[in-house]
């Protein structure tokens, strides 16, 4: 089995990614290209929805922070979703809960972007 | 505000008892001083977090004095007070103050001289030190008293007992954040351990130059909250941009020309902040890109690149722990880097060694696999690979009336451009020998490998027609160390006649030449690797080296002639060895 897989779904103009797994050292470039994937069709509107998600190291944390200034700066916004307890921990770590909208379920990640528009925190 | 209110209320009830029934004496003051520091103490104790402990600590004080404003000060690692709650503080009163050393826990009144700043800046009127171990660890501060009294004496004495109750949760206090600060850092120290577990693990195992580049970037990025890095690496004198993420393609050159390159490289002992650099054209450029930080790439004290980061999307400064990190990760990328060129280098190494191999198959192939027996002479040959393969080959071919085609070439260059074209030269020879005389046949294949070969590709040919019945050799050399027939009396002659090498002019003629055999003659052909081969104190072993062996061993048999020369030149060379293909024929006449 491999160690992650990202699949992807549009909702209501938003992407989802279900990244299930381990994002690290092995596995972000796959990560990423799912990312840029979105970026590339013009898709600004994202959440991760990391339910299925074990582990994220700073690699992938990386890989969200070099996406965010295109994401952002094209009025959208990258936001996460029912992240477990450990990964919660890494994003309080780091503090990148300040840098990133974090909810505690999918369909509020989806609806944030419908009542608040696409702007960034 | 406080949580065991029951307790208080308690005496509190009994306090508006004692009122209503008209008693009136100092002791309805110490009994209300003493509520409030039932409350206190009881606040303190509570299950609050420790910042409202604190305020409401504040709060239950400001109460009972009736002070307008109220500041707790904490005392932080510097030795300055930092306001931890405060209440009705004027517009612009400081963050964090001075106190100097306070000496003592004596309360400190306005107007006495000492702290007359702090007072003033926080339109304070009194400061209670709280001590806690011979140490001041806070300070508590109040305002004017709404009914304007002045503090005096009896307010002194209660604060001090506040000062008591409240010096060990304040503590407590402090060291629980030192605790959760001492904490949130090894948490931080865990997962960046964790992270250059993960990432030396998948360095080790990577060939792929672009992954480690994406691996290091990410890496770095995700750790210092960084929305943009690029990794330059020194080539031609100047810098340019390995890798890069975050950045759109028009925000950042491509390359760093190279006086700059080397005020970069040269500032770049450890990590640096580009405004740290010295002012210039180069930390203009960075700075234009939005870089923040550069982490130099060094093995030892070669700096090859840099790692350039951007700000810290948070606002927050690099730490010292992030520098550290950074240098670690920059020094393992390096460490991976270089192996994937070293692995690069390896493998061209193999393909080379592969081609040779296949270069000495060919060559090996093209060397005919048994002497033609000749009536009434004798015949050896032999050629001694060195260690590249080169261009040397020899051939016998049997012609009608047991006539016997002789070759020794040698061709230009080395390895497999040199086997193949050998080949060529085996080919046309067998294809062509005794179909035209000598003189006509080698014109024809010079002609054929100028169509062919490539400019400056050549061969040297010795080739010769032996009519064993005649005891006659017709020759044609073709730009050839010339072979020697020596007679039985020691006496030589030189084989010259014939033309340039082969592949070389247009229109070259070759003339043949013509040589007895008498008996007990022998001609020796020899490629350059014998002429040319060097002693250790780099003296040819020539043809003087040739004549001497032969002459020597004229009277034994081809084969020991043979054998006697490849001596001699090993013996010439020495330990060093060959420094080219060693190929060399025997012709006797018994």
């Amino acid at each position: 089995m491999s160690e992650l897989t990202v699949e992807t779904r549009d909702v209501e103009g938003v992407t989802l990614l279900y990244p299930r797994g381990f994002i690290n050292a092995h596995t972000v470039r796959q990560f990423e290209g799912e990312i840029q994937k979105a970026l590339a069709q013009g898709h600004f509107k994202i959440v991760v929805s990391c339910s299925g998600l074990a582990y994220i190291a700073s690699a992938g944390l990386g890989a969200l922070m070099g996406a965010i200034e295109e994401i952002r700066g094209n009025g959208g916004d990258l936001r996460l979703a029912n992240l477990n307890e450990t990964v919660r921990n890494i994003f309080e770590i780091l503090g990148f809960n300040h840098l990133y909208r974090i909810y505690p379920s999918e369909v509020e990640a989806i609806t944030s972007f419908r009542s608040a528009g696409a702007a960034g925190c | 505000m406080t949580v065991n209110t029951p307790v208080v209320y308690q005496y509190q009830r009994a306090l508006d008892a004692f009122r209503r029934e008209g008693g009136s004496s100092p002791l309805l003051k110490r009994m209300s001083e003493l509520i409030s520091l039932l409350d206190l103490t009881t606040t303190l104790n509570s299950s609050l977090s420790g910042a409202e402990i604190l305020d409401a600590a504040l709060l239950i004080v400001m109460g009972e004095l009736q002070a307008t404003r109220g500041v707790l000060l904490v005392r932080a690692e510097s030795g300055s007070f930092r306001v931890q709650a405060s209440r009705g503080l004027p517009p612009g009163a400081p963050a964090q103050v001075e106190l100097g050393p306070l000496a003592s826990p004596e309360v400190i009144f306005r107007r006495r001289g000492a702290h007359e700043g702090v007072f003033e800046a926080c339109g304070l009127e009194v400061l209670c030190p709280i001590f806690k171990a011979d140490r001041p660890i806070a300070v508590l501060g109040l305002g004017p008293r709404a009914d304007g009294r002045p503090f005096d004496v009896e307010e002194s004495s209660f604060l001090q007992s506040v000062a008591a109750c409240a010096a060990t949760p304040i503590e407590n206090g402090l060291i629980y954040h030192e605790l959760k600060r001492v904490n949130q850092r090894l948490s931080v120290k865990v997962f960046q351990l964790h992270n250059l577990f993960d990432l030396s693990r998948e360095l080790t195992s990577s060939f792929d130059e672009e992954a480690i580049e994406t691996l290091v970037a990410t890496t770095l990025m995700g750790h210092l909250m960084v929305s943009r890095c690029a990794l330059y690496r020194a080539a031609e004198g100047g810098l340019v941009v390995a890798h890069a993420r975050g950045l759109r393609g028009d925000e950042l050159d491509r390359s760093i020309p190279a006086a700059e390159a080397r005020v970069l490289l040269g500032a770049l002992r450890s990590p640096l902040r580009v405004a740290e650099l010295p002012p210039g054209a180069a930390r203009e450029r960075l700075a234009a890109a939005r870089m923040a930080l550069l982490v130099p790439l060094a093995a030892g004290e070669s700096v090859q690149g840099f790692l350039a980061l951007g700000e810290r999307v948070s606002g927050l400064p690099f730490s010292e722990e992030d520098l550290e990190f950074a240098l670690t990760l920059a020094r393992q990328a390096l460490a991976a880097l270089e192996s994937v060129r070293l692995h690069r280098v390896r493998l061209e190494q193999q393909r080379r060694d592969r081609e040779m191999q296949i270069a000495r198959e060919i060559q090996q192939s093209l060397f005919p696999r048994s002497r033609p027996p000749v009536a009434g002479f004798d015949l050896a040959a032999l050629s001694d690979p060195c260690q590249e393969v080169g261009g040397d080959h020899y051939d016998f071919i049997p012609l009608d009336g047991g006539r016997l085609a002789l070759a020794v070439a040698d061709v230009s260059g080395k390895g497999a451009p040199a086997s193949i074209l050998m080949a060529s030269v085996h080919a046309s020879l067998r294809a062509m020998a005794g179909s035209s005389p000598p003189a006509a046949l080698v014109g024809r294949l010079n002609r054929f490998l100028l169509a062919s070969t490539q400019e400056n590709k050549y061969v040297t040919l010795f080739y010769a027609e032996l009519d064993p019945a005649a005891r006659r050799l017709v020759y044609v050399n073709g730009g050839h160390v010339p072979p020697c027939r020596i007679s039985a009396d020691g006496a030589c002659e030189r084989l010259l006649a014939g033309g340039p090498a082969l592949g070389l002019l247009e229109r070259a003629d070759y003339e043949a030449g013509v040589t007895e055999m008498g008996t007990g003659d022998v001609m020796t052909v020899v490629t350059d690797g014998v002429t040319e081969a060097a002693s250790p104190d780099d003296r040819e072993f020539g043809e003087e080296g040739l004549l001497r062996v032969v002459r020597a061993s004229r009277q034994e048999g081809a084969e020991a002639i043979l054998n006697a020369l490849v001596r001699a030149v090993h013996a010439w060379t020495g330990p060093a060895g060959c420094s080219d293909d060693l190929t060399a024929l025997v012709l006797k006449a018994s």
